[in-house]
């Protein structure tokens, strides 16, 4: 069978090299755009999973002025109450609450200016990168009211360790001229990779750290983690339905705006990235076309008073076009398939340049980068792909619509 | 009915500040079964004239009608069919399509005008039979003489049962022996099939073997014969 699909097949081999270069050409820089949106999908995935379950939650309930101001005294009234009754709506989460105070931390030796952290002891185990990350002791229990973590470097500053007591003297919240102190005893010691947990933060239990906020069961957050963010929207709508007093349900998107922002900005960025190298494609793509078609104007011509309409040799044009688009799509998805695949293996180690651990947004971001397989998002670059080499094609095609056979015929 | 008719037939190429006239008020008919030779020197206009009677050029003035349609009248898409259904062209460089094959280059007219693949395949290997050439279907172009490639060229002309086959300067790349084998088997399709031929050339073998002879001066026919 004679088809153009055909025809067009074979004109594509005539000149293999070009063909083969062209869709090399095409096939790596997709490739390479599915490899860089698979890598910032894992770094974002990764952002947001420490942000979600470090710094807020799916939903998340807090004081109405803690976002625009996070004082001490903005505070969530009948913490556990509210906490019970998300638990209930929401089985499967994790729910937890947080406070984030301040202090100084006094050893035998030394004192400190600290972050004072109350935590739910329980969940917090599944959710603090502290408590992943213990070096010496163990992560704190519940109803153990005097236990406290700390950092490794900020035990070496005070010169404590496990079973070492701790006082934290903080403002008292009814009489800010007067303060409280408040004994502890280490329990473990962390190295988190982040300078400021690892340097100036001390973890307590969050009935331990109450005592440094006015109101009753007062506490900063109520988080509520799910598995993943499919349940958020629900879970956000039932959490809506409280009655919170001075409080608000935000989602994590609300809560975390800078971080959503960044990520909104840097996705751009890079689509920005990916529309130049595309650019740069088509370019390559319309003069591969046009050589292509400028090499056979006189067969054209031949084509043209045997009877062949221009617009049935545009379409063979086009045709040739969209073989080529197809296998540069199904090419470059396979490169962008290797290309992550060390990526999503072995990750990529960015600790030369930012050390463990890197700041962004308030996220503590790993040094080690993974990399995460995004399928729709390769078949939509690889249909993206393929779309443009058909329209790249179209200004050569529109040119043998143009051509006179008689001209044409006579091309030398 | 004549299946060319070609009357005052101009056709004038601006070159520079200059004019070249190419045709000056040319007349003609071709009758069915005709093996006409248009003759002349070089820029005498026989090219001119076989492009503007296949639809490939447009006059400067005068007209030229296939089987009573007069292709001024025409669209481009129209001429396009008038060439695909009605005429068939031998060109001087073969200009076969390189990429397909001698039986594929035989079947392209029939693929264009919907033939079905069956009916495609069974006429192209009887042409190219009937040019000599069996046996050598699968060949693509650059696997055959230049005779070869001719002939193939002629099979694809009369594949589509034109009323008429225009071919210009069909022998003029081929050596002695290849040649008068070409212009045998033209003839004998001429006779035995009855297609109708007009040629373009300098060859006086083609000229022996035709039916009539008109020689073209300046543009203008300077004699008309019959033989």
């Amino acid at each position: 069978m004679l088809s153009i699909a055909s025809m067009a097949f074979r004109n594509l081999l005539r000149n293999r090299r070009r063909t083969v270069i062209t869709v090399l050409g095409i096939s790596l820089g997709l490739g390479m755009c599915q490899m860089v949106y698979n890598l910032n999908l894992g770094n974002y995935n990764s952002m947001l999973d420490k942000g979600i379950r470090g710094l807020s939650g799916h939903v998340v309930v807090q004081h109405k002025e803690w976002l625009k101001s996070p004082e001490v005294e903005h505070v969530v009234e009948g913490s556990a109450a509210i906490r019970d009754r998300l638990q209930a709506d929401n089985p499967a989460a994790l729910v937890t609450r947080r406070i984030m105070a301040g202090g100084l931390v006094t050893s035998p030796t030394n004192a400190v200016a600290a972050g004072v952290f109350g935590v739910d002891p329980q969940p917090e185990s599944k959710l603090n990168r502290a408590a992943t990350r213990m070096v010496d002791g163990e992560w704190l229990k519940p109803g153990d009211a005097r236990g406290l973590v700390l950092g490794d470097t900020l035990a070496d500053r005070l010169g404590v360790g496990v079973k070492s007591r701790i006082v934290v003297m903080a403002p008292d919240p009814t009489d800010p001229t007067e303060s409280i102190s408040l004994l502890f005893r280490v329990r473990g010691t962390y190295h988190s990779g982040v300078e400021v947990l690892d340097n100036f933060s001390v973890m307590v239990p969050i009935s331990a750290a109450q005592p440094l906020l006015q109101g009753t069961d007062p506490v900063h957050q109520v988080a509520v983690v799910y598995d993943d963010d499919a349940p958020s929207a629900a879970g956000l709508e039932r959490a809506k339905a409280l009655d919170l007093g001075e409080a608000v349900a935000l989602s994590w998107q609300e809560a975390l705006p800078d971080l959503q922002t960044f990520i909104e900005v840097d996705t751009r960025t890079n689509e920005l990235f990916f529309f130049v190298l595309g650019f740069i494609v088509v370019l390559g793509v319309i003069n591969t076309m046009l050589m292509s078609v400028l090499e056979r104007v006189r067969e054209f011509g031949v084509m043209m008073a045997l009877g062949m309409r221009p617009g049935s040799l545009a379409v063979l044009v086009l045709v040739e076009g969209a073989l080529l688009g197809f296998a540069s799509a199904v090419l470059g998805t396979v490169f962008g398939t290797a290309f992550t695949y060390p990526l999503v293996t072995s990750g990529l180690d960015f600790s030369q340049e930012m050390g463990e651990t890197m700041m962004v947004e308030g996220v503590a971001m790993d040094a080690m980068m993974f990399a995460q397989y995004a399928p729709d998002r390769m078949a939509l670059y690889a249909v993206v792909a393929m779309a443009m080499t058909i329209l790249a094609s179209g200004w050569p095609a529109w040119r043998v619509t143009r051509m006179q056979p008689i001209e044409a015929i006579k091309h030398t | 009915m004549s299946i060319v008719s070609v009357r005052g037939l101009t056709r004038d190429y601006p070159q520079g500040e200059h004019t070249v006239h190419a045709l000056r008020g040319v007349s003609l008919d071709i009758e069915p079964g005709e093996f006409t030779v248009l003759m002349g020197p070089s820029g005498s206009g026989k090219s001119t004239l076989l492009n503007l009677i296949g639809g490939l050029d447009k006059p400067t003035a005068g007209s030229v009608t296939i089987e009573g349609a007069d292709l001024a009248s025409m669209t481009p898409g129209e001429r396009s069919d008038l060439r695909r259904d009605r005429l068939g062209f031998i060109f001087q460089a073969y200009n076969l399509i390189p990429v397909l094959t001698a039986a594929e280059n035989a079947e392209f007219v029939l693929q264009l005008q919907g033939k079905s693949a069956a009916e495609r395949r069974a006429r192209a290997y009887e042409t190219l039979a009937q040019v000599g050439l069996e046996g050598m279907e699968g060949r693509r172009p650059n696997e055959l003489s230049g005779g070869q490639q001719q002939r193939v060229a002629v099979a694809r002309a009369i594949a589509g049962d034109p009323a008429l086959v225009l071919a210009d300067e069909p022998t003029a790349n081929l050596d002695s022996t290849t040649s008068d084998e070409l212009i045998a088997t033209m003839r004998r399709l001429n006779t035995e099939f009855g297609v109708t031929f007009v040629f373009a050339t300098h060859d006086p073998k083609v000229m022996e073997a035709a039916s009539r002879v008109v020689r073209l001066v300046d543009g203008e026919i300077a004699e008309d014969t019959r033989t």
